[in-house]
């Protein structure tokens, strides 16, 4: 049995532990709110900007667009997974980092070269634990789930696309579902499949373009590689939060279920003293007496 | 009179949505006014003043380049940034103007893209001032 003494010690020590992660709770769960309102007000515009993408990607030829350019081998592929700066996120980044391990593993053989380049530092330094090399230009283009960042990130993403550095480019990262779940997804960012594309887009209006429409698409595709940045920048964020919020909540139950069993033990312990105090000394009067 | 639904977005927010009865945009081959019944038109919009009027008054933006899709009911402006000419941060679109400027570029060695990266820069600083002038003036 621990002395007194050592529980309360143990029983402040959490107590203190308990007022950090509750207020991280309490921060992660007002800056929640902020970047689930950002993820809803970027929704018009992707969705806005796809539609057309889509309804003017079917009516013209792919090959003149180098971001459609397809490759029938790939032989370099590039993984963005976006993990967080901070940890305490509960398994935020260790999910991303696991997906992405799976990824190289599986993929090993379908590629001549998989590259990484990570967002954030949890992942930069998960990788260079591992010893993978990594691709840290990213790094500087981040200033937050911007459009700045995107803007940054998704020129450089397409600069080495349309150079031929690398084939393929995906993204991974945490879908926002509730502060609760969050799923990781692996979206290919690079190359854009015009087909795909443009099952999606359904234009039955008679349309006038200006200038024209390969103009219009050449200039709305930079954009739209942009706006898939930003939509994964964004929905990572919130998964950030959430999943922080949600792992703070659930430390400072535990806190609290420790500090009660604690409590307890102190009691008792406390008790224990009290009734062989009392015992000596009930023994002691006995004995005088005798 | 019939009106128009007009709906400025930036990939960040939705930054207008409302009923209007006409548009002048900064199109990519010159301004243009929308009025409802307009036909189908998708094109091209630099950074420039966008106009919208209605029953209370006008509306000015200050917006960056990007396009905007018109039908005989509806008008959707996607921009890359915009802000309605009372929201404009007039000393940092000045900062920004200055700081652009400064950055002298030799067309020797810049790429094309860098060039009208620093293009489009410069004019969505100069349009920022230019609408927020025009409309203290007004």
């Amino acid at each position: 049995m621990p002395s007194l003494k050592a529980i309360r010690n143990r029983i402040k020590s959490v107590k203190n532990t308990q007022k950090i992660t509750r207020a991280m709770k309490l921060v992660a769960a007002a800056k929640l709110k902020r970047a689930q309102d950002a993820v809803v007000a970027s929704r018009p515009y992707a969705v806005r900007l796809r539609a057309v993408v889509a309804s003017l990607a079917g009516s013209v030829d792919p090959e003149r667009y180098p971001l459609f350019r397809t490759t029938p081998t790939p032989k370099r592929c590039l993984l963005i997974p976006m993990t967080s700066d901070r940890g305490l996120a509960g398994a935020f980044n260790s999910s991303v980092l696991r997906r992405t391990e799976a990824f190289l593993r599986d993929s090993k053989d379908s590629y001549e070269e998989i590259g990484v380049a990570p967002i954030g530092r949890k992942g930069r330094e998960y990788f260079r634990r591992r010893g993978t090399p990594t691709y840290t230009e990213l790094r500087d283009l981040m200033s937050g789930p911007n459009r700045g960042s995107a803007l940054a990130v998704a020129a450089e993403l397409s600069r080495l696309f349309t150079t031929g550095e690398v084939d393929e480019v995906y993204l991974i990262f945490n879908e926002f579902k509730s502060a609760l779940t969050q799923t990781v997804i692996v979206e290919p960012l690079l190359p854009l499949s015009a087909d795909k594309l443009a099952g999606q887009g359904a234009s039955t209006t008679e349309m006038k373009y200006e200038p024209n429409r390969e103009e219009l698409l050449a200039k709305l595709l930079p954009r739209f590689v942009q706006s898939n940045v930003l939509r994964a920048l964004l929905e990572s964020q919130a998964s950030e939060l959430g999943a922080r919020m949600t792992a703070m909540d659930n430390a400072s139950k535990n806190a609290a279920e420790i500090i009660g069993t604690m409590t307890l033990q102190m009691n008792r312990a406390r008790q224990a003293i009290i009734t062989t105090e009392l015992m000596e000394i009930t023994s002691g009067a006995e004995s005088l007496k005798g | 009179m019939s009106l128009v639904t007009l709906d400025i977005v930036t990939p960040e927010r939705a930054i207008f949505h409302g009923q209007v009865t006409e548009v002048i945009l900064p199109g990519e081959l010159g301004q243009m006014g929308v009025l409802a019944g307009h036909s189908n038109l998708m094109t091209l919009i630099r950074a420039g003043e966008l106009i919208a009027k209605s029953a209370e008054g006008e509306r000015r933006f200050a917006v960056a380049s990007g396009f905007a899709e018109v039908t005989a009911s509806s008008v959707v402006v996607l921009v890359d940034s915009g802000e309605g000419a009372t929201d404009i941060d007039v000393a940092r679109a000045r900062r920004a103007l200055s700081a652009a400027e400064s950055r002298s570029l030799d067309a020797a060695v810049v790429s094309a893209d860098e060039l009208e990266a620093h293009q489009e820069e410069l004019a969505r600083a100069r349009n920022r001032i230019a609408v927020f002038e025009r409309s203290s003036r007004a």
